[in-house]
């Protein structure tokens, strides 16, 4: 036969034991809170960072490419594949981008590259052209931004889209 | 007999607690570890980001220069003309060689206060070429080539 008092210290051990639980896990769910807090901070720092790194590296492709044809439509083809035909306007382009930084065609653009002259000289039988290259979100608030420049001995004529 | 009747049968009170106390601190450490590597990434990438900004803002300064040296010197076709190496005086900084055929001019930009763009080009009645563009440490490029191995 069991003996009641054996019955009722059973009965306790599990009380404590649960109560200890309920303790255990409220104070887990408030810590696990806190710590996943910190765990989605680095993962959007280190989104952050991996955006940055693209967005670099797009422009100083960008950039390079400029150097050698000293002209937006070709660097767009020239980077982006942009159909040369498909830009009207020579001296200022914005070309939407996904997060990738690769030529978005549908409305998934994350981020605008806009390419812009920001000063022209003419000399004798020569161009020198700066140019703005700027990466903005969809608020327009600019992420990343940079200049460049292309020297051509040979003057190229260009086109601004005005007579 | 009465003894082994008094032992718990699952676990015990105090383990439980042990046993989040250590998965927390377990993940606490997890979470401050990879915020301290995401936070040292972002310092880097920003550093990276805004090194490529200054070199290539360097850059387009030291091709405006060019861009300056190679007008001046197309008005000219005496290469040796005090005029020309008084034109080449204003623009500043530059260094320039007179040759019987062409000039040679060269000029640093800084990129920032450890690194420079170095460039080099030689103009001759055949036309402009650029000899050397290159990043350098300080202002003035070293003299004695690093000894590494060309492939010879």
């Amino acid at each position: 036969m069991r003996s009641p008092t054996k019955s009722v210290r059973g009965v306790g051990r599990l009380n404590l034991f649960l109560l200890e639980m309920i303790i255990v896990l409220l104070f887990f769910s408030i810590a696990s809170a806190v710590i996943l807090k910190a765990f989605v901070a680095a993962d959007r720092i280190s989104a952050e960072n991996i955006r940055l790194e693209r967005m670099a590296f797009c422009a100083q492709s960008v950039a390079e490419s400029f150097s050698v044809t000293a002209d937006l439509a070709e660097t767009a083809e020239d980077i982006f594949g942009i159909d040369p035909e498909n830009i009207e306007n020579a001296t200022y382009i914005e070309i939407p981008l996904k997060e990738d930084c690769t030529y978005s065609y549908m409305e998934d653009a994350g981020i605008f590259l806009t390419m812009k002259f920001v000063y022209t000289e003419y000399g004798k039988g020569q161009v020198y052209t700066a140019i703005n290259i700027s990466f903005k979100d969809d608020a327009g608030n600019v992420l990343y931004e940079m200049n460049s420049a292309a020297f051509k001995p040979e003057r190229t004529v260009l086109d601004y889209g005005e007579e | 007999m009465e003894k082994n009747n008094t032992r718990p049968a699952g676990i015990g009170t105090g383990y439980l607690s042990l046993m989040m106390i250590f998965v927390v601190l377990c993940l606490t450490m997890l979470a401050a570890l990879s915020f301290s590597a995401a936070e040292s990434e972002r310092k880097y990438s920003e550093k990276a980001a805004e090194y490529t900004k200054a070199y290539y803002e360097a850059d387009a300064r030291a091709k405006y220069t060019l861009a300056k040296v190679a007008e001046t010197v197309d008005d000219y076709i005496d290469y040796s003309d005090f005029m020309l190496f008084g034109e080449l005086d204003e623009i500043g900084g530059l260094t320039y060689e007179s040759r019987p055929d062409g000039i040679d001019v060269s000029w640093t930009t800084e990129i920032n206060d450890r690194q420079s763009i170095y460039s080099e080009i030689r103009i001759t009645d055949a036309g402009l070429d650029i000899t050397d563009w290159r990043t350098i440490q300080g202002d003035a490029p070293e003299e004695e080539p690093l000894g590494v191995w060309m492939g010879e």
